[in-house]
């Protein structure tokens, strides 16, 4: 197995990793991109670029786990099915 | 007879038939399977009967005459068993064998048509047809499979009968 | 490093597959969306893996990186381009690879936006979706990795197996795999509706992706069947091999499926077929996978592999006992008891189809294990071929035609009888019409007769439902005109249209196959150039014979006139490729299709002077039914597939988004369509050269009339010469065999001329000096003329130079030489003439 290989494929798991990680990456606090991006958002918008598309996914969405309906990031029990949510998106 | 009944009795009447249709159809024109040991084995009883014989061809005995046309080989005993041909190590390998084997029973096919494409040394044939009084076979199907070339989903080249 | 890099990504995927299915489950279990974000994120990251590591593969075999071994066993550093993409394929390997791959995604695509009728049954799905994943992704990795790399490079791979060089094999399998992984979505979402309790609604939650599955299946049956059509060269298209039936019973029970989700939706009922039907379509799917990669069914008829085998039937086994266990659990909530409707209803007719479609399954599967099974009760192994497969399959083929004729005329059961008079006529009218016309035509077997019957009945049935409906659209208040009240009633109710569409479809294919399977004739014909030949209604010219050498292959190839009742029909050219490399040849028949019949030519040999060849002659009736049926039945399926704006009401962003993806549907769609089309239509099989207005006479047909203008100045006319024998050599300047055979005619010219036998020379694309020089070279003596504008050597349909025609006292052509003719040839046809 040549040295490359190995390199790519470490590489290859660390994105994977984060990838599948960022939902719980959210919740705990860590680095938090998407507030980051908000803000800049926010800054174009004060320095009057103008945002041509508003983004459906512009806050992290979240989803009942069991019945899959779409819940709000402060609800602690999903309407659909009553099932009890923790975690849910900050 | 309630609608349910009915439609269970229907049903089992359609299965009755299906069944009906795949048992005689079995009796009449299926093909006794067997590899070459096992036709030997028949003795006088093959003489007549539809048969579905299998072997592995041996290149250098295939003779084609193109204006009857009518080609001519000689197929080498190949187990039946898919165990058996496991054990030997896999299909391939077993036609291998067998055609490197100069004590193993061989027949030899008479086809009155012309020379398959897929008809060379160690092809695995599948022949239908009938037992000569002279020994040899007179196939009306020759089915040819290659098996260490193509992996991928070939059916099989069947010449019609 | 590639291959390195590939075996890494498929790796890194099957953990991440494993880890979606058991994050999925997690988040379920503590209603934890964090989980199942993570799981959602897990899947899209399985897809993006698998897909690099088919980008290497193909990167790999662009490269002509033969240390890999699938590369070296599939590719050559000559193949085109086109076929290179293809040769992924190839072999089981890659075509694993590409069946990963496939599943990934479409787990992807499930998870990605889910309907508001599927959310509440994606966590569940996508459980059973990852793990179905994880195995494909398992197999391929530590069973058959097409990374494996041999300990050198070989300067050359071993190349394309010349049968797969086709339009349609570089579709068909692809096709095939988007049937076989569609149906996994049904199947997970069967089992998420049994696990979540949420029995009722599943069916029509899938409808899409299911009738999406069921279509490429059938696209990928119908390409195979017109590969072997267009290829193989035995003069048939469906040969009962274990390979077609692989695909053709999960076809069988998906068809089912869609019938009986129809009358869940409606009537609430066959719950417990839908869910066991989309369990056993799913199951048949690894069940063929597994049967022709292994030594189950018959050594005889499976591949070398035998190691994939256990690990396959153990996953069967798993699938069906859990789905059935659970299916068991549930019971309670799947009993129906709603009142039925009687038998002969419209419900009843789809009930009577279910149980065919099963039984039709059952049958294929018996058939093709008939070996095991003779063995285990009987002792004796027994084979079934195609005629036992014929046998039991068409009656029940044929029931299935009935029901489709039959259902439109049903309504329920009180008002049937009333139904029935009122609509039945067109029904009787096309059975009868049919049957007097085939038999009129010459289909006179009675088993053929009842077939007719009952397609006429169909047909005749489903023509007048589109009647009476485009009628009643235009004599309504809107009163359209018929064609756009077509238009808009497909537009409208897709889903209805659509299945007519298929089942006319249907109709048409079954017309073909009852031609097809029943009056076909075969025969063997050795023919001498110039010589003609009948064969039922036409009659055959050999003409010459060509060789072409290729890159990798000599193919040589042998036209044929071809004539239809002593007119000139057409020009075929069937074919002969020898692979060296391979030791194997490929014989490419040469077709010409018509309404009535195919004509169907293979080379088979040819004698060494090239002067005699050997031909396999198929006449197939009404097979153009059978393709052009199966056109219609993939538009029609296609048609039903299709979303409409209307059903699903989003707001506008969202719609947006949703019309590019369905333009972009719709062009892939259609290109999809095309390609099939083409596929279908034999583009990669010999085409009949365009029939020219005029061919060559057949002997005993007139000599065409002209008058020359010969170059010594005088005029000749053929009807003047009546009573006396003519030879027309046509020839050339520039074509050395004319050169050749130039002597002979001088001496047989001396010879006859005397006995009154006039010799015409007739120059074609030729200039007056260098015919003069050419006269003057060779001493000759008889009449030469030039053929100005080409003319005559059009109404004698020479297809090259030299071309002789010997023509008797009555004006009538006697002999036709294609190529050169020699002393002796005409000594012995002239002499036979003049005595008489």
């Amino acid at each position: 197995m040549g040295v490359g290989s190995v390199l790519v494929g470490i590489a290859m798991a660390l994105i994977a990793g984060a990838y599948l990680a960022r939902p719980f990456r959210v919740v705990r606090g860590g680095t938090d991109w998407d507030q980051a991006i908000e803000t800049w958002v926010a800054q174009a918008h004060a320095e009057g670029a103008a945002p041509t598309v508003v983004e459906e996914d512009t806050e992290p969405v979240s989803f009942c786990p069991q019945c899959g309906r779409r819940v709000g990031p402060d609800d602690r029990f999903c309407a659909g099915c009553g099932t009890p949510l923790r975690g849910g998106a900050a | 007879m309630t609608g349910r009944t009915k439609f269970v009795f229907a049903g089992l009447l359609i299965a009755a038939a299906v069944t009906y249709l795949i048992v005689s159809s079995t009796g009449s024109t299926a093909h006794y399977f067997l590899t070459i040991e096992e036709l030997r084995a028949m003795g006088d009883d093959a003489y007549g009967r539809n048969i579905t014989v299998s072997g592995a061809v041996l290149g250098d005995t295939i003779a084609y005459d193109s204006s009857s046309p009518r080609v001519t080989f000689t197929v080498v005993q190949v187990p039946g068993d898919p165990e058996e041909v496991e054990r030997g190590g896999g299909l391939a390998a077993v036609l291998h064998a067998a055609v490197n084997d100069l004590g193993a029973p061989r027949l030899e096919v008479v086809y009155n048509d012309v020379k398959p494409d897929l008809l060379q040394h160690e092809a695995q044939a599948i022949i239908r047809g009938q037992l000569g009084e002279d020994g040899r076979f007179y196939a009306d199907e020759v089915l040819l499979k290659c098996p260490t070339r193509y992996e991928e989903d070939v059916p099989g080249q069947s010449g019609g009968a | 490093m590639l291959a390195e890099v590939g075996t890494i990504v498929v790796g890194l995927a099957l953990a991440v597959a494993l880890y979606a299915a058991c994050a999925a489950f997690w988040g379920i279990r503590r209603a934890d969306s964090c989980w199942a974000l993570s799981a959602r994120n897990g899947v899209h990251t399985t897809t993006g893996l698998l897909g690099l590591a088919l980008l290497a593969l193909l990167v790999a075999f662009l490269g002509d990186q033969f240390q890999i071994q699938y590369v070296a066993q599939h590719s050559s550093i000559a193949l085109p381009l086109y076929l290179k993409v293809s040769s992924v394929w190839a072999g089981q390997e890659g075509s694993l690879l590409l069946w990963s791959f496939l599943q990934a995604l479409f787990t992807s695509l499930v998870v990605a936006r889910p309907s508001d009728r599927t959310r509440s049954l994606v966590p569940w799905a996508t459980v059973f979706l990852c793990l179905v994943t994880a195995f494909f992704t398992a197999v391929t990795l530590f069973l058959s990795s097409p990374f494996f790399q041999l300990g050198m490079m070989p300067p050359d791979g071993q190349g394309l197996n010349p049968l797969l060089r086709h339009p349609g094999m570089i579709f068909h399998p692809p096709a095939l795999y988007l049937g076989y992984v569609g149906l996994s979505v049904p199947f997970a979402f069967a089992l998420a509706a049994l696990v979540t309790r949420q029995v009722r609604g599943w069916p029509g939650a899938v409808r899409r992706w299911t009738l999406a599955a069921w279509l490429f299946l059938g696209l990928g049956l119908l390409l195979g069947a017109r590969w072997a059509y267009d290829v193989l060269g035995w003069g048939g298209y469906w040969g009962w091999d274990p390979v077609e039936n692989a695909g053709l019973l999960p076809w069988f029970t998906v068809t089912a499926l869609l019938h009986s989700a129809v009358m869940q939706e409606r009537r609430g009922g066959f719950r417990v077929w839908n869910l066991l039907l989309a369990v056993f379509s799913f199951t048949l799917v690894l069940f063929g996978t597994f049967t022709t990669r292994s030594g189950l069914i018959q050594s005889v008829h499976a591949f070398a592999r035998s190691n994939l085998g256990p690990y396959f039937l153990t996953a069967i086994v798993l699938t069906l006992a859990g789905s059935l266990a659970l299916v068991y659990s549930r019971r309670s909530i799947l009993v129906n008891s709603r009142p039925v409707e009687g038998l002969f209803s419209r419900d009843g007719m789809f009930f009577l189809a279910l149980i065919l479609f099963l039984t039709l399954t059952v049958s294929v599967l018996i058939g093709s294990v008939l070996p095991t099974i003779t063995e285990a009760l009987t002792g004796q192994r027994y084979e079934a071929g195609p005629d036992w497969f014929d046998r039991v399959t068409g009656p029940q083929f044929a029931a299935l035609v009935l029901v489709i004729g039959v259902c439109p005329l049903l309504g329920s059961t009180a008002s049937a009888m009333r139904r029935l008079r009122s609509r039945g006529l067109p029904g009787l009218l096309g059975a009868a019409l049919l049957t007097a016309g085939a038999a009129l035509a010459g289909f006179t077997q009675w088993v053929s007769l009842v077939g007719f019957a009952i397609i006429g009945l169909a047909g005749a049935t489903t023509l007048a439902e589109y009647v009476r409906d485009v009628a009643a659209r235009s004599r309504g208040p809107a009163g359209e005109n018929p064609l756009r009240a077509l238009w808009s009633l497909f537009g409208r109710n897709r889903r209805k249209y659509g299945g007519y569409l298929v089942h006319t479809g249907v109709i048409l294919m079954a017309l073909g196959i009852v031609g097809t399977r029943m009056y076909a004739l075969e025969t063997e014909l050795v023919l001498s150039s110039g010589k003609p030949v009948p064969v039922a209604d036409y009659t055959l010219v050999f003409e010459e014979l060509g060789g072409e050498p290729a890159d990798d292959h000599l193919s040589t190839w042998a036209s044929l006139a071809v004539y239809r009742n002593g007119d000139y029909l057409t020009r075929l050219e069937p074919r002969m490729d020898q692979y060296v490399g391979f030791d194997q040849t490929v014989a490419l028949p040469a077709l010409h299709s018509s309404l009535r019949e195919d004509l169907y030519l293979v080379l088979a040999g040819w004698s060494e002077n090239g002067a005699i060849a050997t031909f396999k002659v198929f006449v197939n009736p009404l097979a153009s039914f059978l393709w052009f049926g199966g056109l219609v039945f993939l538009v029609g399926g296609a048609v039903a597939v299709w979303p409409s704006a209307r059903e699903e009401r989003v707001p506008a962003p969202q719609a947006r988004r949703r019309m590019l993806g369905t333009n972009v549907g719709l062009v892939v769609g259609l290109l999809v369509v095309v390609a099939a089309g083409v596929a279908m239509w034999g583009w990669g099989a010999g085409f009949g050269i365009e029939a020219r207005s005029a061919g060559r006479p057949l002997t005993g047909q007139p000599a065409p009339d002209f008058t020359l203008d010969l170059l010594d100045g005088s005029t000749l006319a053929l009807a003047d010469l009546r009573g006396q024998v003519v030879v027309i050599n046509f020839w050339a300047t520039w074509c050395p065999p004319c050169e050749d055979e130039m002597p002979d005619l001088q001496v047989s010219w001396s010879e006859y001329q005397a006995e009154g036998v006039v010799f015409v020379g007739i120059a074609f694309d030729d200039e007056e000096a260098a015919v003069q020089k050419m006269i003057s070279r060779f001493g000759l003596t008889y009449p030469m003329a030039l053929d100005v504008g080409g003319n005559i050597s059009a109404a004698y349909g020479i297809t090259g130079v030299p071309e002789t025609f010997v023509v008797d006292a009555q004006g009538n052509v006697a002999h036709v030489h294609i190529g050169p003719v020699s002393v002796q040839e005409l000594r012995d046809e002239l002499e036979s003439l003049l005595e008489e």
